[in-house]
C-alpha cells in the first residue's frame, strides 16, 4: 500500500490536454422549483469525458450523480432551470434543435438501473430493437434484423435469432440488460450514460455486463459515464472517477489514486466505510449523519464538513473551490496538508 | 435523485402539493356538493311554498317572481320540490355507499387476506354478480319487495358490492404483499388487528375516493328508479319522481320543471366524479 | 462445534417445489446460540425461501425447522403459538421504505409490539422499553414521534431493527438488511448489528449476495445455487479459498483493485 502511496500517482490524463473532449460540463448547476422556492440539485459541475474513455461518477443517494447524467441527455424534470455549458463535440447542447438534436440523441445513449421500466413489455425483444432501426435510421426490417442479431452477438448473446421472439418477461434481468445496451448501440452512439446499469443484478451477472461494457469500449471507442455507488466498481472499470456529494464534485482522480490515495477525505471516508471482502474488521469507519442531498447541503461552507472528522474552523467559513492537486482535483482546503501527515505516516511506518 | 428529494420533503410540503392538485374545478365540485348537502338538510326549510300543495289552474305556468323556475303539471311551485327533494335524492345514495362500502371492503379483505380457495370463491361469486346489472336487481327486488325507496337502496347496495369487492381486493392485495404486514403477522398480531390497524388506514382514501364516484352513480340509479316509478312514489318530491312526473311538459312545451331536476342529477353527480377522481389521483402521487 | 454447545436454529433436510420447479432441495445447516450464520447465493438461489419457511410465512415443503430447541416445521396452530415463535425468532427486510406502515410513528409501532408480547406491562414500563429500545438502536426519543415518511433510509432500518428485537427473539434473520442502504448508512448499521449481537447474544442468520457483508458480519457460510447447498464452512475459509467452481466464480466476480471481470460461464 505504502509502495503505492510513493509512486508518482498522475491522476488527470495529460492527454486531456491533447485530444479535445467529447463531452465537457463546464459550470453545471441546476435547480428546480419545490413550493416556490429555488432549490439546486445540481452545483458547478464541471466534467469531461474524452473519447473512448470511462469515467466513472460515484455518490450516495441526493449527490446529483443521475440529475448530471439527466442534463446532460436534456431530460431535467419541468421547471428545471440550468445554468452553465454542455459541450458536446465541441457544440452547445442546449441550443440543438431539430435535426441537430435528434443526431445527438443518437450519438448519446442511455441504459439505466432497471431494464424492465424502460423496456414495453407486450412487445417482442425483435420489434422493439428493429423499430429503433427502421425509425431512427431508416433501415429496411429486414437489414435492420440482421443487424440487430449482430448487435446481440456484440453483447454476448449468441442465440440472438432465437430471442428476438421472446419477450422481456422471459429473459432474466442480466440478460434483458444486455439487451437495453445492444439496443442503444444501434444508433451507433458515441456516449454512453450508465445510471446504475448493475445495481439490480446480481454479482456474477454484474461481472458479465462490466465485461462487455469494457469490451465496448474498447471495441467501438464508446465513451463511458458510468454512474454507481459502488466506489471500487467505478475504480475498477473507469479510467478516471469523479466522487459526487451534496450536488457537486468533490474530487476527482484518476480511478487507481482514486482508490489508494484518496484526496478528499470523504473519497477515503467512502472507501474505508465499506467493508473488506479479504479482512474482516473489528469494527467498520462508519460516516456519522447521513448524506445529504443538494437543497441540504450548506451554500457557504463545505457541503461534507459537518460529517468530516477533519473540520477545522477554516472548513466551514467559506465554500472551498475544486483545486487541481497530485494531478487530480480536490474541493477541500486541507486536502494537501493531511495527505503530506499521510505520507509522513507512510515513511515512519517503513 | 428527484425521488430523494420528494422523500425528504417535509410533511408540510406534500400536503400543499395535495391540496393544489385539487385544482379549480376540484374546488368547484366541493363547492356544488356543499351546497347540495345543505340543501338536503334544509331545503324543506328552505322551500317557500308546501312542496305538495298544487292548484290545477296553476299547472305549466313558466318562471315568474313569485315562482322562479315555474310551476309543475300539478301548479306546484318546482323550486320548492327541487330544494324539499334533495333529501330523498341525496339520502337513498348516501346509504347505498355506505352499505356497498361495507360489504365491498369485508370481502375484499377476506379474499386478500385469506388469499387461495377463499379468493377464488369470493372473486368469482363477485363476477357471477357483476354480470346483473344494478337497476335489473332493483327492477326484481321491487316486483318482490313492492316498490319504494328501501327496495331500491338495498338492492343497488348489493348491485354494487361487487364493484367495490373487486377493485379493493386489488388494493387490499397489493397492500398485503408489503413486508410491514409479514413483520406485524410474524410477531403474532390477529388478523383483525393488522386488518383494523394497518390494511384499512392505509387504503382508506381508495375507499374514500370510490365512494365518491360510486354516490354519483347512485344518485343516477335511484333517479331512474324512481322514473320508472320503482323507486320513490310520487307525490314525494324527489329528483327522479319530477322527471318522470313532468315528462309530458317536454312534449308540450314546458321542458322547465324536467330540465331543472335533470340538471339537478347531473350537477350533484358529474361534482361527485371529479371529487372522486382528483381524491384517486392524490392518493396515487402519495408515495 | 460441539453438542454441548446449544444450538440456536437448525434445519434438517429443508425442501420446497412450486409446481416443477425445485426451489430449495435437501438443506440443512445449524447455527450454535450467540452465532452468526450467512446464506449466500444470487438469485433463484432458494435463499429467500428458506428464510421464509423458518418464518411461517411459506409453508415447509421437506425436512424440519426447529428454532430455540422447539420444532416450526409445521405451521402454528394458534395467535398463542405464533407469538411465542415470534420471541424465538424476528427478522429485517430488506427494503426500509415497505417495511414500514407509513400511517404508523415509529413509538406507536414499538409499543404495540412491546405489549403484545408483555400484556401485563404498565403504560410507563411501557413507555420506557420502547425508549430503551429506540436508544439501543441509535434513535433519538423524537425518532419515535416521527411518521417513516420523515425520516431517512438508515433511521427507517434501526427502527425495523428496533422492532425485530422488540419481542426480545434469539435469533434474527437479517435478509440483505444491509443491501438497500447507502455505503456510508450501510457501515454504521453494520456497526450496530456486531454491537447487538455482542450486547444482547443473539443469534444472526444473514441473507445476502455481498460476500464483504457476509465477512464483516458471520463465522460460518452456507453457499447456494438453484436451491442446492454447493459449500459451507467458516467464511473466512470460504473467501479465502473456495472449494466450489461457483463460489469461486463468486468471488472473482466482486470488483476490487486490479479486477478483471470473469468470462462468461
Amino acid at each position: 500500500m505504502t509502495d503505492l502511496l510513493d509512486s508518482d500517482v498522475d491522476a488527470t490524463p495529460s492527454r486531456l490536454g491533447e485530444v479535445r473532449p467529447l463531452l465537457e460540463l463546464q459550470s453545471l448547476s441546476v435547480a428546480i422549483d419545490v413550493g416556490g422556492v429555488e432549490q439546486p440539485i445540481l452545483r458547478d459541475v464541471s466534467l469531461s469525458i474524452l473519447p473512448g474513455e470511462a469515467l466513472g461518477l460515484v455518490g450516495e443517494s441526493g449527490s446529483g450523480k443521475s440529475m448530471t447524467a439527466k442534463a446532460i441527455d436534456r431530460l431535467l424534470p419541468d421547471g428545471a432551470r440550468q445554468s452553465g455549458t454542455i459541450l458536446f463535440d465541441g457544440q452547445d447542447v442546449s441550443a440543438l434543435s431539430g435535426a441537430a438534436l435528434r443526431s445527438y440523441r443518437s450519438d448519446v445513449a442511455m441504459i439505466f438501473q432497471d431494464p424492465r421500466v424502460a423496456i414495453n413489455p407486450v412487445r417482442s425483444i425483435g420489434d422493439f430493437m428493429t423499430e429503433i432501426m427502421v425509425g431512427n435510421r431508416r433501415m429496411r426490417p429486414r437489414a435492420a434484423l440482421d443487424s440487430v442479431v449482430e448487435m446481440l452477438g456484440r453483447v454476448g448473446i449468441s442465440d440472438g435469432r432465437r430471442r428476438l421472439d421472446q419477450y422481456p418477461h422471459e429473459l432474466s434481468g442480466g440478460l434483458l440488460q444486455r439487451v437495453m445496451i445492444a439496443s442503444t448501440l444501434l444508433t451507433q452512439p458515441r456516449l454512453l450514460l450508465a445510471d446504475e446499469p448493475t445495481t439490480a443484478l446480481d454479482v456474477s451477472t454484474q461481472a458479465e455486463v462490466i465485461g462487455i461494457l469494457s469490451e465496448l469500449q474498447q471495441d467501438l471507442d464508446l465513451a463511458i459515464l458510468f454512474i454507481t455507488h459502488d466506489l471500487e466498481l467505478a475504480s475498477a472499470f473507469c479510467d478516471r472517477t469523479a466522487v459526487m456529494y451534496g450536488g457537486e464534485v468533490l474530487e476527482m482522480a484518476a480511478s487507481t489514486a482514486l482508490q489508494d490515495d484518496p484526496l478528499h477525505p470523504y473519497s477515503a471516508a467512502l472507501g474505508a466505510a465499506r467493508p473488506r471482502l479479504n479482512e474482516r474488521r473489528a469494527r467498520l469507519d462508519a460516516i456519522p449523519g447521513r448524506p445529504l442531498s443538494a437543497v441540504e447541503a450548506p451554500r457557504d461552507a463545505c457541503s461534507f464538513a459537518a460529517r468530516c472528522r477533519h473540520r477545522v474552523d477554516e472548513c466551514v467559513a467559506a465554500h472551498p473551490d475544486l483545486r487541481p492537486l497530485e494531478g487530480g482535483l480536490v474541493r477541500c482546503i486541507r486536502a494537501g496538508e493531511l495527505r503530506a501527515a499521510r505520507k509522513e505516516v507512510g515513511h515512519d511506518a517503513r | 435523485m428527484t425521488a430523494v428529494i420528494t422523500a425528504e420533503a417535509s410533511a408540510g410540503k406534500l400536503t400543499r402539493a395535495r391540496s393544489s392538485r385539487l385544482g379549480i374545478p376540484g374546488v368547484v365540485a366541493v363547492v356544488v356538493l356543499v351546497l347540495a348537502v345543505a340543501a338536503a338538510i334544509a331545503g324543506p326549510y328552505l322551500a317557500p311554498y308546501d312542496p305538495s300543495a298544487g292548484s290545477p289552474s296553476g299547472a305549466w305556468l313558466g318562471p315568474s317572481s313569485g315562482h322562479l323556475l315555474g310551476q309543475d303539471v300539478q301548479g306546484r311551485d318546482v323550486a320548492s320540490r327541487l330544494l324539499a327533494g334533495a333529501r330523498s335524492s341525496m339520502l337513498g345514495p348516501l346509504i347505498v355507499v355506505v352499505l356497498s362500502l361495507v360489504m365491498g371492503s369485508v370481502l375484499a379483505l377476506l379474499a386478500a387476506w385469506r388469499r387461495g380457495v377463499v379468493d377464488s370463491i369470493i372473486s368469482s361469486t363477485m363476477d357471477i354478480l357483476f354480470a346483473f346489472p344494478g337497476i335489473l336487481l332493483a327492477a326484481l327486488a321491487a316486483a318482490v319487495l313492492d316498490a319504494g325507496l328501501w327496495p331500491a337502496v338495498i338492492a343497488l347496495s348489493v348491485a354494487y358490492t361487487p364493484y367495490v369487492a373487486r377493485l379493493l381486493r386489488g388494493v387490499f392485495l397489493r397492500e398485503r404483499e408489503l413486508p410491514y404486514v409479514a413483520a406485524a403477522e410474524i410477531q403474532g398480531f390477529s388478523a383483525i388487528t393488522i386488518c383494523l390497524r394497518h390494511l384499512i388506514p392505509n387504503v382508506l382514501p381508495v375507499m374514500v375516493a370510490q365512494g365518491t364516484l360510486l354516490f354519483g352513480y347512485a344518485v343516477l340509479d335511484i333517479a331512474i328508479l324512481s322514473y320508472l316509478g320503482l323507486g320513490i312514489q310520487p307525490p314525494s318530491p324527489d329528483w327522479g319522481v319530477m322527471v318522470s312526473e313532468n315528462q309530458s311538459g317536454v312534449l308540450q312545451s314546458y321542458p322547465l320543471p324536467v330540465l331543472s331536476a335533470g340538471c339537478c342529477v347531473v350537477v350533484v353527480v358529474v361534482a361527485m366524479n371529479i371529487l372522486g377522481e382528483r381524491l384517486l389521483g392524490a392518493k396515487d402521487n402519495e408515495r | 462445534m460441539t453438542r454441548a454447545e446449544a444450538v440456536a436454529l437448525e434445519v434438517a433436510g429443508l425442501g420446497k417445489t412450486y409446481g416443477d420447479v425445485v426451489a430449495v432441495d435437501d438443506v440443512s445447516f445449524s447455527i450454535p446460540v450467540g452465532g452468526s450464520m450467512a446464506l449466500v447465493g444470487e438469485s433463484g438461489s432458494g435463499k429467500t425461501t428458506i428464510a421464509k419457511m423458518i418464518m411461517g410465512l411459506e409453508r415447509v415443503g421437506a425436512g424440519t425447522v426447529h428454532a430455540c430447541g422447539r420444532d416450526r416445521t409445521n405451521p402454528a396452530r394458534s395467535l398463542e403459538e405464533r407469538r411465542r415463535r415470534a420471541r424465538e425468532v424476528q427478522i429485517v427486510f430488506q427494503d426500509p421504505y415497505s417495511s414500514l406502515d407509513p400511517h404508523q410513528t415509529i413509538a406507536d409501532m414499538l409499543s404495540a409490539v412491546v405489549r403484545l408480547h408483555h400484556r401485563s406491562l404498565s403504560a410507563a414500563d411501557c413507555r420506557d422499553r420502547v425508549a430503551q429500545l429506540l436508544d439501543m438502536v441509535g434513535l433519538h426519543e423524537r425518532h419515535g414521534q416521527a411518521l417513516p415518511r420523515g425520516m431517512s433510509g438508515g433511521q427507517r432500518q434501526r427502527a425495523a431493527i428496533a422492532r425485530a428485537l422488540a419481542a426480545e427473539p434469539q435469533i434474527v434473520i437479517l435478509d440483505e438488511s444491509v443491501a438497500a442502504l447507502d455505503v456510508s448508512i450501510q457501515a454504521q448499521v453494520l456497526n450496530l448489528l456486531a454491537d447487538l449481537r455482542d450486547r444482547l447474544n443473539v443469534t444472526y442468520l444473514l441473507i445476502s449476495h455481498d460476500l464483504a457483508v457476509v465477512r464483516q458480519l458471520t463465522d460460518t457460510a452456507v453457499v447456494m445455487r438453484q436451491g442446492v447447498v454447493v459449500e459451507s464452512g467458516s467464511t473466512g475459509q470460504i473467501l479465502d479459498s473456495p472449494q466450489h467452481p461457483y463460489t469461486q466464480h463468486l468471488r472473482a466476480s466482486v470488483p476490487g483493485p486490479g479486477w478483471v471481470p470473469p468470462r462468461r460461464a
